[in-house]
């Protein structure tokens, strides 16, 4: 029965690393990721530079903190949270701002 | 896939219908229980053969483009260019999930507690995806088609028609 335990383990971390790096060496072959940051004109975007490198941070800290200590999940500051939604409202409002704004400008010019 | 599905079912068939007699077999009750437990292990062996085939061709179909992931992080259809919203999601996605996976085995299988921040870092990341995808539907100038109602249709199509007069439909 001990045979078969490992045999499992084993298996599905041979089978959820592989797919994974399968799906990244994908997704670099086939995706512009320079364009990650790139707003819909072609020019470099701050919003989407910030959501990038807090995403990154945020995921690279949450990665090593798991691998020091396996035995539970780590719990994220309530601050980095309280960040990232920040973030994502920063990035939202430039999005909207961008794609409607201009729409009001036309209008409100007219 | 449906031939599939048949083995599968046969096999678990012809599993249980063995365990049934092994349970019904003249002898020992030691016996009969050590035939279960090579029986559970064999299944178990089995099974993991099974999801390893299946793990198996889903990497291949991954890596020789059948199941495609050109559109996992575009934008849209139409427009090309990686989305960043769905970029976050995979990334926050594959980490927690690979943490998870981590613990869980580091624990003897044991499913761990999910800190609620990490769901709040996940339905942050969910609803920046949605919201993003909203903006993004709303702003996409709708064609400019002029809406045609059945009986405009119906009249169209009747004055279009060679000795029809342009008259009424039915008349």
């Amino acid at each position: 029965m001990r045979l078969l335990f490992i045999t499992a383990r084993w298996e599905l971390i041979f089978l959820i690393a592989s797919i994974g790096a399968v799906t990244l060496w994908k997704l670099f072959k086939s995706q512009s990721f320079g364009d990650l940051l790139l707003a819909p004109d072609k020019t470099i975007s701050p919003s989407r530079v910030q959501l990038l490198v807090l995403t990154l941070l945020t995921t690279l800290q949450y990665l090593l903190a798991t691998i020091q200590d396996p035995s539970h999940l780590p719990q994220p500051p309530t601050s980095l949270v309280a960040a990232m939604g920040g973030s994502q409202l920063v990035y939202l409002g430039a999005k909207a701002w961008k794609l409607f704004g201009q729409r009001l400008k036309k209008s409100g010019g007219k | 896939m449906k031939s599939t599905i048949t083995y599968i079912i046969l096999g678990a068939v012809i599993l249980v219908i063995l365990a049934v007699i092994l349970t019904q077999l003249p002898g020992s009750n030691d016996a009969t229980v050590q035939l279960l437990n090579k029986l559970k292990i064999a299944t178990g062996f089995t099974l993991l053969a099974l999801i390893f085939l299946f793990g198996f061709a889903v990497l291949v179909s991954i890596a020789n483009g059948t199941i495609s992931l050109a559109g996992l992080l575009s934008e849209s259809d139409n427009v090309k260019g990686a989305s960043m919203s769905r970029f976050q999601l995979l990334i926050f996605t594959l980490v927690i999930g690979f943490s998870l996976f981590l613990v869980t085995i580091a624990n003897g299988m044991q499913f761990p507690k999910i800190p609620p921040e990490i769901l709040t870092l996940l339905g942050i990341s969910g609803t920046t995806y949605a919201v993003s995808k909203g903006i993004q539907l709303g702003s996409n100038p709708t064609p400019n088609t002029t809406t045609t109602t059945p009986i405009d249709a119906a009249a169209q199509t009747a004055q279009s028609q060679p000795g029809s007069k342009g008259g009424p439909v039915g008349s």
